[in-house]
Order: structure tokens, then C-alpha cells, then sequence
């Protein structure tokens, strides 16, 4: 059987490439001295707290249910804002588009004026503190919007409908039911039974 | 085996330039860029996860399991990336050696031995093995070349590895196991990761990967990499001529348009050398040589998948590739091309089945470029098809009890029709344990060599004793029984033990064919199996210790009919080792050191000659900063070199693994 070389199509690594190696080290060694800033670690595989909190907000649109009116249609987005900075980063960009209940998801990042556009949400994530959170509930305290604020202490004070927090290592979650009652959402009870339940200006 | 002055140069050079870079970075804190990694790993993952399971997550720790093991009623085991990188693992045969029950042998330094529940052998052909869906056996042994089965070791997200048949899903070859590699998507690696590192086995390697948003909802990322691996020893401790060298460069694009349709188009290219002696047969006395080879090897794919939603439980996946390897050697040379279309959709009746359908086609087509005395493979220019269709429907029984139906229909060039149907149950008892059992057929279909080789060997007139294959070959056909219990006893410990029974029919044997000692393939053996596997995970100190460890348990008799022979029963049974097992260790130490050791012992091999053996890894890490990871890792601690297999069929080096230690920066921005 005659030889036909099949290896004309493509490049083969020989002893010859030393340079291209030597190359490479010497850039690695250079990038090497662009790192550094002292440990936080998001390492591959490793479970970081953004993300369980970001897994929340769509897993909380999951066990809530909102009053019919508050959809147009039976596809028509359900929209999850977050107010103030975005501390969830491109996490928060996975979402969209996920569907929930037929409803595919729609992210909107809002500042703290866009009272308007707060109220059309459906999931209000809050990122600020006390007082700033409060007047934020506030605003859109009759229009239906699941209120969630984050590692606030005094949260029943505050009125949102749940706040998460860490304990531990591990990150739990409050839920308002006179917040819920208000917003006139329903929550199902298996996501009731795994919170902690507090009542407005009761721990 | 390297000369000594050449490794010591190696490793102090690399130490020079890594440590002198690495020193100026601690003495130079102005040029430090903020951190500003988009660690989106594993999160979409998460998002299928109920609230009780998120509550669950301890968000310090990186080194948890990100993805509870499937409650699918199989011997399933997943091995994250975490456990890949702790172990050290260079290379995706290597990694496999830490999954329980897995039955890895490295024969020369680019030639592996591996398989599950028996039949071990270079040629093994009784698994199936998939890189993010894309079959990688090849059907000219219905084996795998592992040499050429790699990606960024970084970029894999976790390896799926079933212990038993899995042919209702995924059709003919899945009969002792199915692997499936998945690697990240691309909305997973935004950013840098750049590594390199040296040493005495793994004389030096490196890999660059880049990930970028292009707008929304489409991520892409590319990646390239070599290595270069150092030769094997003779069991006399002289080079046993085996070196190899590999680049590899490859890129992957997912994007989420509209609510919801899901896209990734990916591909590889690669291109090696590796070197071996071959022994082959000669026309004239002593019949046998030797040719001492630099071997090409080359390959090349696309992949291109969609998912779409339907809303309502119901999704469709479409998915199809297309598949080059080139292999160049003395003994045999082959360019293949593989195309492959394939659909599956799953959806609800009702609140209690879950049923998914699916059909595929796949198309191969070979082309011998060199036949030899030693090996001839006839017609050189041959196509073969392969139609498929499944069904399955999971059915709820009660919210404690679940079944699984399902059945494989396939058509092939070869046997024709074969059915490959299944049955599971699955119990949960409480919260913490699961019972589950199954009854399952699988076949294996021939392979090309097997309808088409002659084989010749050395130091034997060629054509006295030929080994003929066979163009009426059977199909080799498996019922397994297996049974299953997985419980979490107490916190932080969880146990996973399967036991099987296979009974298998129309073994491949070497009948007699033609005086004076000519073979033909044929199907004249029969025989069983049994055994069990035992995986245990332990947190033995939260947050600082965890341990795993796998043992596994395997009996084989196999017999021959009127035709089959006694030398591949002999084969069939002492080729895998009837017990195995290791232990991992993994600690997270104080000072951002994290220490990592694998035991494992392999059972004696009465087959291939090759006695017991315990060997040890080592690996110690230190994050010497957010984006910066300094590690070194020792492989094969315990001896100077050890036998792990020994060639079958093709007359290459019986090499011995060497003790191998080396250094590696990792970097990601």
C-alpha cells in the first residue's frame, strides 16, 4: 500500500518550537506582575456568596405568586430590577430570558429616582441600607412588587417582603408576611417553611 | 529518563524566572490591578436548584461538591473540577484514575489502558466515551486513542462517568460504562487564565485562555496549549524511546437569544508527535524488528448544539458535529472523518411522566493511508452509518418511588437492527437514602478491524499465524443486574455502593481458521461478572479536611463454546484488577495552603503479567494571591518506575511509569 502523508493540513510541534515556549514564559512571568491584591478568592467550581444570592432572586420569582392583572399576557415578562449598584455583576445577565410560569425574564437596573419603573417590577432587588431601603418600599408599597433587600438588621422595620442573609457560612433568608400580605403576593408555603417569618416592626 | 544536568536546569530556570516574577509582583503593589473577576462558574447550575438546596451551600468553602450527584438509578459518579485540579491530574486518562471503580493502566507514556467492570486492554472497546456529547471511540476497535482525548484541564467543568451499561440512552458501545467530559460554557470563563510549568516527567506545558462577552447574551472563549511529555523506562531502567509532544488550541461561542433558545458552536484542533518502537513482523528470519517511529497524530472538530424551550417541562436539544483524526505510524495509518446529527426531546404527560425521545445519524468514513506487514486494514476507503432512535419515559409512582422504561433501537452497517432496551427503579427512604436497581441490555457492535484486519505478528513467519477478521461478526450482547444504595448516615458523610452481575453472550474469541496457526474472529466465548463498587465522601473537619475514596470488587468466568480459544478467555479474565482502590485527601491548610494526597492500589493483573501496586500523588498549592496559584505536585511517589499494562495485539514498548514532579503557576485576571 503506498504512503499518503494525511499531515499536510496541519502544524506539528517539534524540539524546534524552544522559542515559542521560552516566549510564552517570559509573557507569563510578565503578566504575573499584574497580579496581586490580597485574597478573595472566585476560584473555578467554588460556590460564591453573589451567586447563591443571585440564585435566590430567580428561585424567590419561582414560589411567588403575583395577582393576574399584574401580567398583560400569558408571555409577558416578568421583570426583576435591581436598585442601586448591581452587586451581582454579569450573574445577573444569566437570567435573562430564563422563563418562569411562561414569563420570560426581563433584568432592568434602575437608580433610585426611577420610581416609575420600580413600581412596574415584578422582583425589586434593593441594594442600600436602612432608611434609603425603607423609602424605596415605600414608594412602591401598593403596587405589587416583591421587595427583597439584602443584610438588613432591622428588616422588619423596613417593610420589603424578604431579606437575605448571611449566617455562618451559608446564606438564609426573612420573610415579611405582612410585607406579602400588602403586596397581596402569594408565597408558597414550602418557601415559607424554610425562612425565617417575621411581621412588620417584630423580629 | 533524562540526563540529570538537563532536569536541574530546567526546574532552576523555571524557578528563576517564575520566582523572580513573582517577587517583583510582592515588591511592586502599585501595578496591582483591581479584582474584578466575573465569577459567574457554576452559577447557571444553581439556578436549577430548589431553595432548600441553596440554603445548603456553604459559601467559604470552595472546595464543595457544586453539583449534587443525579438521583438517576445508576452506578453514577461525578468528578468536579475542584477534585481534578487538587489531584493534580494532567491530562483527562490521569484524572480518571479517582473515580471509584474506574480501572486506568498506563501502558507507555501516550498509551493508556482503560475500562470498567472487566475487559481491560489498549484495545478495550466496552465504553463509551464523550466530550461534551461528541463521541470520541473510534470504530475502526470501538476503543479510544486517549493520547489525543484532552482539552484546557482548567476548562472542564466535570466528568460524568456511569459504571454500567447505559445503552438505552446512548446506543451501542455503552456496555461496561459511559464517560462523558462537559466542559464550561463560555459564559463561565470571563477573563484571563494563563499557566505554564515544568518539571521531570511533564518536562514543560503551558495554556492561555481568554473569555470575553461579545454583546449581550453571547460569551465566547479561546483557548491554546501544549505540552511535552518526557519517555517512559524499560523495566532495566533505560529509555524506553517514547516522548511525546502535543499543541491544541480551540474555541467555544454560547449565546441565549430570545426567552429562550440556547446556542454553543465549539471546535478543537490538535497536532503531536509521539515516539515509539514498534516490533513488527519481517518477511524473512528472525521474522521480527524493530522500527523506531516518530508518530504523527492530528485531529480536528466542530460542534455545533441548540436547546430550545418550549415552556411547560418540555425542551428540545439539537446537536451536530463534525469529527477528523489522523493517525500516521508504520503499523497502521488512518484519516477518518465522523458526522453525526442528533436530536432528543423531552417533555410531561401529566404531573407523573417525563418522557424523552430522541433519533440520530452518524456517518464514518475511513481512509487507510498506509497498510503494512503487521497490520492490514481492507477496503482502505470505507463508509459506515449508523441510524438511531430512543425512547424513555420516567414515570413518578409516588413522590418515593420512580421508574424508568426505556429502549434503544439502532441500525448499523454491521449487524443490523439491535435493541437495547432497560428498566430502573429508584426508592427513596426518607430524605437520606436511596435504593435503586435495574435489569439492562446492551450491545457492543463490531468493530471495522474486526470485519476487515489481517494481522501478522512478529517472530513468526507472516501469514503462518494471521489473525483474520471477520465480515459475519455478531454483535457481543449484555444483560446487567445492578443494584444500588447511596445514604448520607450522619452530616458531612455520604456512601454511595453498587453491586452488578453481567452475563454476557458471543464474546469476541480468536477461532481456529486455517493451518498450520491462522485465527479468524469470531464470537465463541461467553461468561459473567460480578462485583461491586464502594465511594465514600467525608467532610472529616468542615471547611479543613474532606476525604474521598473509592473500592471496587470484580470477578470474571468466562468460557468458551465449541469455537473460542483459550488465550482471550485467559485475557478476558486477568486483564483487570479484581480489587482497587484509593483515597484522597484534601486539606485546606492556615496561610492559603492547600495540601492534597492520593493512595491508590491496583490488584495484579495475571493476564499481561503485571504484579500489585501502591502509588502515591502529592500535591501542594499555595493562592499566593487573588489571581495568582503556585503549586507543586509530585506523581508516582512511592516508586523509581512501575509496570501498569502490557501491549496487546501491536508489538509496542512495555514502558514503566516513572516518578514525576513538577511545577505550575496558575493565573487568572
Amino acid at each position: 500500500m503506498p504512503y499518503r502523508s494525511g499531515m499536510g493540513w496541519c502544524v506539528v510541534p517539534g524540539r524546534t518550537s524552544r522559542l515559542v515556549r521560552v516566549t510564552f514564559h517570559l509573557v507569563v512571568s510578565i503578566l504575573f506582575l499584574f497580579a496581586s491584591s490580597p485574597t478573595t478568592f472566585a476560584r473555578d467550581g467554588a460556590v460564591t456568596e453573589i451567586q447563591i444570592k443571585c440564585a435566590f432572586l430567580y428561585n424567590f420569582a419561582k414560589f411567588v405568586q403575583w395577582p393576574p392583572s399584574r401580567f398583560s399576557s400569558p408571555t409577558s415578562p416578568l421583570v426583576v430590577g435591581v436598585i442601586g449598584d448591581n452587586p451581582f455583576g454579569d450573574l445577573l445577565q444569566q437570567l435573562q430570558g430564563k422563563n418562569i410560569g411562561g414569563h420570560p425574564i426581563l433584568i432592568k437596573q434602575l437608580d433610585f429616582d426611577a420610581i416609575d419603573e420600580a413600581r412596574s417590577c415584578h422582583v425589586l432587588f434593593i441594594n442600600a441600607k436602612h432608611n434609603k431601603a425603607a423609602y424605596v418600599v415605600e414608594q412602591v408599597r401598593d403596587a405589587n412588587v416583591l421587595t427583597i433587600t439584602d443584610e438588613i438588621d432591622a428588616f422588619p422595620s423596613v417593610g420589603a417582603v424578604i431579606n437575605l442573609r448571611k449566617a455562618e457560612d451559608k446564606v438564609h433568608f426573612e420573610i415579611n408576611v405582612d410585607a406579602a400580605r400588602r403586596a397581596e403576593l402569594k408565597i408558597n408555603s414550602s418557601l415559607l417553611n424554610l425562612a425565617k417569618i417575621v411581621r412588620d416592626g417584630r423580629a | 529518563m533524562r540526563n540529570h544536568c538537563t532536569i536541574i536546569y530546567r526546574v532552576l530556570s523555571f524557578c528563576a524566572l517564575y520566582g523572580g516574577a513573582f517577587f517583583l509582583t510582592l515588591s511592586v503593589p502599585a501595578l496591582a490591578a483591581p479584582g474584578d473577576l466575573a465569577d459567574v462558574s457554576s452559577f447557571n447550575r444553581l439556578l436549577d436548584e430548589p431553595p432548600e438546596k441553596l440554603m445548603q451551600y456553604s459559601v467559604t468553602i470552595a472546595n464543595r461538591n457544586p453539583e449534587p450527584i443525579e438521583q438517576s438509578a445508576a452506578a453514577v459518579y461525578v468528578l468536579t473540577q475542584d477534585e481534578i485540579t487538587r489531584s493534580g491530574a494532567t491530562s483527562i486518562p490521569e484524572a480518571l484514575r479517582l473515580v471509584p471503580g474506574m480501572d486506568v493502566a498506563r501502558v507507555d507514556a501516550h498509551t493508556w489502558a482503560i475500562s470498567s467492570r472487566g475487559f481491560n486492554d489498549v484495545f478495550a472497546n466496552k465504553l463509551l466515551v464523550m466530550i461534551d456529547g461528541r463521541t470520541v471511540y473510534t470504530p475502526l476497535f470501538s476503543g479510544v486513542f486517549w493520547d489525543v482525548q484532552d482539552t484546557l484541564m482548567e476548562d472542564v467543568d466535570h466528568i460524568e462517568v456511569v459504571r454500567g451499561p447505559g445503552a438505552t440512552q446512548w446506543g451501542a458501545n455503552a456496555v461496561n460504562g459511559v464517560i462523558n467530559v462537559v466542559t464550561k460554557s463560555a459564559t463561565n470563563t470571563v477573563g484571563l487564565l494563563v499557566s505554564g510549568g515544568g518539571g521531570t516527567e511533564e518536562r514543560d506545558f503551558g495554556s492561555v485562555r481568554y473569555g470575553l462577552k461579545l454583546t449581550d447574551g453571547v460569551y465566547m472563549k479561546a483557548y491554546a496549549k501544549w505540552f511535552d511529555r518526557d519517555s517512559s523506562v524499560f523495566a532495566n531502567d533505560a529509555d524506553s524511546f517514547d516522548e511525546w509532544s502535543m499543541i491544541r488550541g480551540g474555541f467555544r461561542i454560547d449565546a441565549t437569544k430570545g426567552n429562550n433558545n440556547d446556542f454553543t458552536l465549539q471546535g478543537d484542533a490538535y497536532s503531536g508527535q509521539e515516539n515509539e518502537i514498534y516490533t513488527i513482523p519481517t518477511a524473512a528470519p528472525p521474522f521480527a524488528g524493530f522500527a523506531k517511529s516518530i508518530d504523527n497524530v492530528a485531529g480536528a472538530n466542530l460542534l455545533g448544539r441548540w436547546n430550545h424551550d418550549f415552556g411547560g417541562d418540555s425542551h428540545l436539544t439539537v446537536q451536530s458535529y463534525w469529527d477528523r483524526t489522523v493517525r500516521n505510524n508504520p503499523v497502521l495509518s488512518e484519516t477518518r472523518d465522523t458526522g453525526d446529527i442528533d436530536a432528543q426531546h423531552t417533555f410531561k404527560i401529566g404531573d407523573r411522566n417525563e418522557l424523552t425521545w430522541g433519533a440520530g445519524f452518524r456517518s464514518t468514513h475511513r481512509d487507510i493511508t498506509r497498510n503494512s506487514l503487521n497490520v492490514t486494514v481492507l477496503p482502505d476507503d470505507k463508509s459506515h452509518d449508523l441510524y438511531s432512535a430512543f425512547m424513555q419515559d420516567q414515570i413518578s409512582i409516588t413522590h418515593d418511588f420512580k421508574a424508568i422504561l426505556g429502549t434503544k433501537f439502532e441500525h448499523n452497517d454491521f449487524t443490523g437492527f439491535e435493541i437495547q432496551p432497560s428498566a430502573r427503579g429508584e426508592y427513596s427512604v426518607r430524605t437520606n437514602q436511596t435504593i435503586w436497581a435495574s435489569v439492562s441490555r446492551a450491545v457492543r457492535t463490531p468493530s471495522e478491524a474486526e470485519n476487515d484486519i489481517r494481522l501478522n505478528v512478529a517472530g513468526i513467519p507472516p501469514g503462518a499465524a494471521t489473525i483474520h477478521g471477520n465480515p459475519n461478526m455478531l454483535a457481543e450482547a449484555l444483560i446487567a443486574y445492578e443494584i444500588g444504595y447511596r445514604v448520607t448516615p450522619i452530616e458531612r458523610l455520604n456512601l454511595d455502593l453498587t453491586a452488578f452481575y453481567n452475563s454476557y453472550t458471543r464474546l469476541r474469541s480468536q477461532d481456529p481458521f486455517a493451518p498450520p496457526f491462522q485465527t479468524i474472529a469470531g464470537n465463541g466465548l461467553t461468561g459473567e461478572s460480578y462485583g461491586g463498587e464502594a465511594a465514600v465522601s467525608v467532610e472529616a473537619v468542615p471547611n479543613v479536611w474532606r476525604l474521598r475514596g473509592g473500592y471496587s470488587f470484580l470477578r470474571m468466568q468466562i468460557h468458551r463454546d465449541s469455537t473460542g480459544d483459550q488465550r482471550t478467555e485467559l485475557m478476558y479474565e486477568g486483564s483487570s484488577p479484581e480489587n482497587q482502590f484509593f483515597v484522597h485527601s484534601s486539606l485546606d491548610l492556615p496561610l492559603n495552603l492547600k495540601f492534597d494526597t492520593t493512595l491508590r492500589y491496583v490488584d495484579r493483573l495475571r493476564a499481561v503479567g503485571i504484579p500489585s501496586y501502591v502509588e502515591v500523588d502529592a500535591r501542594l498549592a499555595w493562592q499566593a494571591s487573588k489571581d495568582l496559584e503556585v503549586a507543586v505536585v509530585g506523581q508516582n511517589l512511592i516508586h523509581d518506575h512501575h509496570a501498569e499494562f502490557a501491549p496487546t495485539f501491536i508489538g509496542t514498548e512495555q514502558a514503566e511509569v516513572e516518578r514525576g514532579v513538577f511545577g505550575k503557576l496558575t493565573f487568572r485576571y
